[in-house]
């Protein structure tokens, strides 16, 4: 609906005494205000959900608030207006059901305890990323394509982590890299050149 | 064709993030993570060298290191990098003059002299250079802090740094520059404020103890020692738990991962398990 259709129709809806209170003072001067922000005000503001789809074509229902708030690519859909909250649902190709729900899990977390103790966020962080290699792929590529940074900076914190102090074959097994393309002669100068690595 | 031969494509994009050891560790895993370290610039923007390679690293192994961004190094984290000397650094910074973040806490070969033409260089015209940490080079004093903080200020707003609290000193901050003149004693340190409420003294840990769990200035007569060596103020001292049953002192909490994992609840701290049992513990100092 068009914006100022929508400002008719309130206004319409409005009893006059109502109107009269859509009065606010700015600077000194009285201004009106727009009486639809009232009206929403009034009534709480309803959660504004918006749909993502998967790859697998499931349809996710989420509060807007909580992807714009995370997602780089999500907020700048919303924002330049491309995405009309009736109808439209945002497709995710290169994300699964799977990956999305611990996505949309992770968002929602983090915006209704942001304010909680630094030591319970960090410990829920750890529990949501406990799942195994590939789970732990798949939401570092949905987080880099979303751009999502807190939960891009924790995945490659417990990569790294994962890597550090780690010798080169307890990586590949770690990383599942069956092979590693080197000819045997290529191996054993790697070993003697950085012995302290194997 | 089944992808499990070579890494998944999320270890390329995390190559970026890695220190420089493991970024070598990376380049002896497999075949296309060298090539990638190879031929790619991304991984070579933000480098990151601690232990164990900063007592190692060499001038020129440094250079050789920031000449793989090609001229696009991003931030340069240099931990207690021992070895390193001006020359080195005037070079790099000239090759690389878009540097945003410049950390080389604990380089002591580097001089002061040598960081105010780096920083000169970097704050030159539209560049910006947005984080500066020195702490550890010696022999900084008041006027190589101002030249710094008036090269600062050309880009950025000096005034408005969040205060920085003791207790809080290894957190990463959004500090421009760790060090400034102590009001106090006029030398070059990290200067704290005082987490109190309505308490507004600022001065370095020399000049005015303060308490390792809250960071609030202990009067001097109030100061508790901690079993770990570190003060606390007597508020701390009191609820902190638990405490040693032979000298009754607790750790601070940075130290709380040194109670001994023992099955009943006695708790005894390691001076005195030493004293007792004349064993020293051997630290992994990190």
């Amino acid at each position: 609906m068009e914006l100022l259709c929508i400002r008719q129709w309130i206004s319409g809806l409005l009893p006059t005494w109502l109107s009269a209170w859509c009065i606010k003072p700015v600077g000194g001067a009285l201004v009106r205000q727009e009486p639809e922000y009232i009206l929403l005000a009034l009534m709480g503001s309803p959660l504004k959900k918006i749909m993502l789809c998967s790859s697998e074509k499931e349809i996710f229902s989420v509060e807007e608030q909580v992807m714009v708030q995370h997602s780089v690519i999500i907020n700048n859909m919303i924002e330049d207006g491309s995405y009309n909250h009736e109808e439209s649902k945002i497709p995710l190709d290169c994300v699964d059901s799977k990956t999305l729900k611990k996505v949309i899990d992770y968002c929602t977390h983090h915006t209704h305890h942001h304010n909680d103790n630094q030591e319970d966020l960090e410990a829920w962080d750890a529990q949501f990323l406990n799942v195994d290699s590939n789970g732990l792929y798949d939401l570092l590529m949905a987080a880099n394509y979303l751009e999502i940074r807190n939960l891009l900076d924790l995945i490659y914190g417990t990569i790294k982590n994962m890597i550090k102090g780690k010798k080169i074959d307890e990586i590949r097994r770690i990383f599942n890299i069956k092979d590693h393309g080197f000819t045997p002669e290529e191996e054993e100068q790697n070993r003697k050149e950085y012995p302290h690595f194997y | 064709m089944d992808q499990e031969s070579s890494p998944h494509e999320a270890m390329f994009l995390v190559l970026g993030y890695l220190p420089v050891y493991e970024l070598l560790l990376m380049s002896q895993v497999c075949r296309s993570l060298r090539d990638a370290l190879n031929n790619d610039v991304l991984p070579w923007l933000n480098i990151l060298v601690q232990r164990p390679l900063s007592s190692r690293l060499s001038d020129h192994t440094l250079i050789n290191i920031t000449s793989k961004a090609n001229g696009g190094l991003k931030t340069l984290s240099l931990i207690n990098c021992i070895h390193i000397t001006n020359h080195a650094l005037q070079t790099l910074v000239r090759q690389n003059p878009h540097i945003t973040k410049l950390h080389i806490p604990g380089c002591s070969s580097i001089t002061p002299e040598g960081v105010v033409a780096a920083v000169t260089t970097l704050c030159h015209g539209s560049n910006c250079l947005r984080t500066l940490r020195i702490n550890g080079i010696y022999n900084l004093n008041r006027e190589h802090l101002r030249t710094l903080a008036s090269c600062l200020n050309n880009n950025l707003q000096l005034e408005q740094q969040p205060p920085l609290f003791y207790h809080e000193r290894h957190r990463e901050r959004e500090r421009i520059i760790d060090l400034e003149a102590c009001p106090k004693c006029y030398e070059a340190r990290e200067v704290y404020d005082c987490p109190k409420r309505e308490c507004e003294c600022r001065a370095c840990s020399f000049c005015i103890p303060r308490c390792e769990n809250c960071g609030g200035c202990i009067a001097s007569e109030q100061v508790e020692e901690a079993a770990c060596s570190d003060i606390l103020c007597l508020n701390c001292w009191l609820h902190e738990r638990p405490k040693c049953s032979f000298c009754n002192k607790p750790y601070c909490r940075q130290h709380t991962s040194w109670w001994p994992n023992s099955s009943d609840s006695t708790f005894v701290c390691r001076v005195c398990q030493e004293n007792s049992s004349g064993y020293t513990y051997m630290d992994d100092f990190m």
